[in-house]
């Protein structure tokens, strides 16, 4: 059997958070030089979405999109491992198993984490 | 490697010859009399750093017991209000910085082997130098005190209170200085603990199966690799700022005291968990033993741990809601805030879901877990209030936060600890500290707290702010205060209930613990001497010693893996990091004077800058090079032994080299660790130049010629190429070619460096003129000190090459010198893509 490589396994474990990470990052940012730089003009109605506020929606909307890709693919392995063990598999699978479970999961909570990180953009203006 | 044998009912067959056992305590006698200051062995350095975290602990308890006295009635002039500053400044900084981080690293360094079933860390020198260099740089932080010389502007530091401007004289330095290479002490444990619980585990330990522990130490250390760098980059650039005048924080010149506020707390947020989660994984570890029963949602926790981990990196502007940032901004903050609450509730739910479902056995661990429990959810309670905006803002800077800061800490980190010190003392002298002082230590402890700290609250809320050294009376302050202050001496007796205790049973009093006197399921209570356990287990659950009653008999008796000491030397199992197969026999060096005297070198460098003896502080430095190179001249072996046999058939080689080296392993830690003070650096021009594009380079006229730019970048591709070239030279044994391509590559590498430094000089920049001249002086700055440390550890690989100590078969040294080389001249060419293009870009 084949030892396995650290680091995709890693990967597949955090890819989640990271996403959620990147996300946090990108809204943070975009706002501070938004409002740094005056960019927060074309605002309308009565709390008004900014252009970085679109901006931000945008990134949010990519980072879901990524996040719940990652949660149907863990989702899809976690259940080809569960078929492969009632089918007998092969020992020594409980490292990988435990991987996919975290990653289903780990996905389940950053996609929540996402959204409720960026629902202050619909409720509070961007830079007052 | 060969694989095991089936039908073997143990790996390793019984008996075993006798003198195995005698090679074992042999080669791993720890040395005595004053060589113990050699010794290196995680069971007496992780003593060693437990005992002065302890000691920290307490002198920054007395400076808080001297504050509460102070502070006992309206009026008093116990302290004046300078005194009074240094006390909180020291009592904070020690607190954090002395005492919580160097504790939870320390217990990681005594038990982690034995939880792992590992002879020892894979870095034992690494670790006693950690600890000496904290060692004395602890010390002299606390003397600073004796000479009114201890900082005095409060843990954080902030500019520009802490500006050569406001705090002249060496008082700041003491705390940028002294705490910035202790943090280095820091980094280095995170490393030790990376590696050792990824490649050390016992066979047969793949992931799922690691404790929580393990767990919680290894998220931690990642934490420690990501955040502490920030804190480094800020001392360091609130250093230069004094010393040199680059204006980072200076808002007339360009820059800005948040930066400072920024970096700090990227750093000071995660710190809470830094101190918080290993104190957790302690109590996931208790809790099962406290009610005999598997911890219930093992894997939530495992899961909640690491979102912690990632969410805590999003919480820092929380402590900076008051400082005018927008509103939009605070409140993706305070989303954050608020969410990383439930992880936190995962662990507290599942502790009381265990409790509940178990046979509670009441005992000083278990009181002290009960507390904790306690007081850890009413800090986090008061945490998410403080988390949303309107209310933090009335709570700011006010006893409010200075309340709910100690329930966190003290309830998260302090009740845990003292739990550990109760359940695990039977590890250090086979005894069993007291339950009946170990009782009344609690209660003190929990009582006085909670005396000490609740009112606080309220103090808060009727207004009082933190810091003040008096205050006048009939503000509704006084009676508040002065519980305060009763419950301070209250749970102060309570501290010293338990290090009496200790002392007692140090001094041979107490009964005698059996073997596993708490009925735990987990490997540290195996039967275990210095060298860990006679013979490492073969693991198949998460509770080894619950599944397999016979297994402590077993591994006495030496029937599983490694039962002696086959190259006559210290050795540990190196496993795969994912599903802890055996991949060899990792040599591990003994007792030297290197550690600590380049411990005690590295200490008095850093003093003697901060005390202002530049010159005089070179000579220490160069000693403490010289140190590490004397420690690490002995290793680096090669294969000088044939495959080893570790049993259960598996015969694994002594010597690897390449990534699957635990020694690149922890190359690529340290780069992680690079990398992220680089970033922070990026960070500071970014975040300069959003708060002062006025004083970026209006455009192309004022920036260097661009032909410098490709000249740059040429010649540090061409230095990464020559060490590329150097690189197969020694893959074929060929020395010379190898020599001449390191060689070559330092004069290429110096070239580019030359080229970057004089492109920038063209323009007539300079550090002390704005907020853009000192931060890039400081890239390149930093650069040239990468530069310095790539020639350091080029000279030493080419001196061991001219010792006959490199070659194709035995070329780790070089390839850790590779890795960093190249890191370095990465690091070059994206410092200057940033400082040519960024501006042309933006001009």
């Amino acid at each position: 059997m084949t030892e396995r490589s650290f680091v995709p396994f890693l990967l597949e474990m955090l890819a989640p958070f990271l996403v959620w990470g990147a996300h946090f990052g990108a809204v943070y940012g975009i706002n501070g030089i938004a409002c740094a730089r005056g960019l927060d003009a074309g605002a309308s109605g009565p709390v008004g979405i900014a252009p970085a506020s679109l901006a931000i929606l945008g990134v949010s909307a990519a980072a879901l999109v990524a996040v719940g890709w990652l949660l149907v693919r863990a989702l899809r392995r976690a259940q080809a491992g569960r078929q492969h063990r009632a089918e007998g598999g092969s020992p020594g699978r409980d490292a990988v198993d435990f991987a996919r479970w975290f990653a289903a999961a780990g996905a389940g909570a950053a996609l929540i984490a996402v959204l409720w990180v960026t629902l202050p953009v619909l409720q509070v203006p961007a830079c007052a | 490697m060969t694989r095991p044998q089936p039908g073997s009912p143990l790996p390793s067959p019984l008996p075993r010859p006798a003198e195995e056992l005698e090679t074992l305590r042999r080669v791993w006698r720890p040395p005595g009399g004053l060589a113990i200051v050699t010794a290196v062995n995680n069971n007496i350095i992780g003593l060693f750093y437990i005992g002065t975290a302890l000691l920290f602990f307490v002198m920054a308890g007395l400076l808080a017991l001297a504050m509460r006295a102070q502070l006992a009635v309206p009026g008093n002039d116990l302290l004046d209000h300078g005194t009074y500053n240094q006390f909180f400044t020291v009592h904070g900084t020690g607190m954090m910085f002395l005492f919580a981080v160097p504790m939870v690293e320390a217990i990681g360094v005594f038990l982690l082997p034995a939880m792992l079933a590992a002879r020892d860390l894979p870095f034992p020198r690494l670790s006693a130098f950690a600890f000496w260099a904290y060692f004395f740089g602890g010390i002299a932080f606390f003397c600073s005190l004796l000479f009114d010389a201890a900082p005095d502007g409060g843990w954080f530091m902030y500019p520009p209170l802490t500006g050569a401007r406001f705090s002249p004289g060496i008082n700041a330095d003491f705390w940028l200085l002294g705490i910035g290479f202790i943090e280095i002490s820091a980094i280095a444990g995170a490393i030790e603990i990376v590696v050792g619980i990824l490649r050390t585990r016992p066979p047969g330990m793949s992931l799922d199966k690691l404790p929580v522990y393990g767990w919680a130490m290894l998220v931690m250390a990642g934490m420690i690799i990501f955040a502490f760098p920030a804190v480094i980059v800020a001392t360091l650039l609130l250093e230069v700022e004094r010393v040199f005048a680059w204006p980072f924080f200076q808002a007339e010149l360009g820059g800005d005291p948040l930066l400072w506020q920024h970096l700090f707390w990227f750093f000071g947020h995660p710190e809470v968990y830094i101190i918080f989660l290993p104190a957790a994984g302690l109590v996931s570890m208790m809790v099962p033993t406290i009610a005999q029963h598997p911890l219930i949602g093992h894997r939530l926790i495992v899961l909640a741990l690491v979102g912690t981990g990632f969410f805590s990196f999003g919480l820092w502007v929380h402590h900076m809601f008051a400082t005018g940032i927008p509103s939009l901004s605070l409140s993706f903050f305070s989303a954050a805030s608020m969410a990383v609450a439930v992880p936190a509730g995962i662990q507290v739910f599942s502790w009381i879901a265990t409790l509940g479902r178990g046979r509670v056995r009441m005992s000083v661990p278990a009181l002290f877990v009960l507390g904790f429990l306690f007081i850890f959810v009413l800090g986090g309670l008061t945490g998410v209030m403080v988390a949303a905006v309107p209310f933090d803002w009335q709570a700011h800077d006010s006893y409010f936060v200075v309340a709910h800061l100690h329930y966190v800490l003290i309830g998260g980190m302090v009740f845990p600890m003292f739990a550990a010190i109760y359940y695990w003392w039977p590890m250090v002298n086979g005894r069993l500290l007291s339950k009946r002082l170990g009782t009344a230590a609690f209660w003190l402890m929990f009582g006085g707290f909670n005396l000490a700290f609740f009112p606080m609250h309220l103090t808060g809320l009727r207004g009082m702010p933190r810091r003040v050294y008096t205050y006048p009376p009939d503000l509704g302050w006084d009676w508040l205060n002065l519980a305060s202050t009763v419950g301070a001496f209250v749970f102060a007796a309570g501290v010293l209930a338990v290090l009496a205790d200790i002392a007692r049973s140090v001094l041979g009093h107490g009964e005698r613990a059996s073997p596993n006197p708490w009925r735990a399921g987990t490997l540290e209570w195996l039967p275990n001497e210095y060298f860990a356990t006679r013979s490492i287990p073969r693991v198949s659950s998460l509770y080894p010693l619950w599944d397999a009653p016979d297994l402590p008999r077993q591994v006495e008796a030496g029937g599983h893996f490694l039962p002696g000491a086959p190259t006559r030397r210290r050795e540990t199992i190196v496993t795969s990091p994912v599903e802890a197969r055996p991949q060899y026999l990792m040599p591990m060096p003994g007792p030297h004077w290197g550690p600590f005297l380049a411990g005690l070198f590295t200490a008095a460098h850093f003093l003697m800058l901060t005390v202002q003896l530049y010159t005089l502080s070179i000579v220490p430095g160069v000693l403490a090079i010289a140190m590490v190179f004397w420690w690490l001249w002995e290793l680096d072996k090669g294969e000088d032994f044939p495959p080893q046999d570790i049993g259960g058939g598996i015969r694994v080689p002594v010597y690897v080299q390449g990534p699957r080296s635990h020694s690149w392993w922890a190359m690529a830690v340290l780069l992680l660790v690079d990398g992220t003070a680089f970033a922070c650096l990026l960070f500071t021009y970014l975040f300069l130049w959003t708060v002062s594009p006025d004083v970026w380079p209006a455009g192309p006229a004022a920036l260097p010629a661009i032909w410098r730019l490709a000249a740059g970048l040429a010649l540090w591709a061409a230095a990464a190429g020559a060490m590329a070239w150097a690189s197969r030279a020694l893959a074929q044994d060929r020395h010379w070619r190898m020599r001449l391509g390191m060689l070559l590559g330092l004069v290429l590498a110096g070239a580019a460096m030359a080229t970057d430094v004089t492109a920038q000089v063209s323009t007539g920049l300079r550090g002390s003129d704005s907020a853009y001249g000192a931060t890039v002086s400081m890239l390149l700055a930093y650069q040239s000190f990468h530069l310095a440390v790539t020639v350091l550890m080029a000279g030493y690989t080419l001196a061991r090459s001219a010792a006959g100590r490199l070659a194709a078969r035995r070329r780790v040294t070089f390839d850790n010198t590779m890795l960093f080389w190249q890191y370095t001249c990465a690091q070059g060419t994206a410092m200057l893509l940033v400082l040519h293009l960024f501006p042309r870009l933006t001009g």
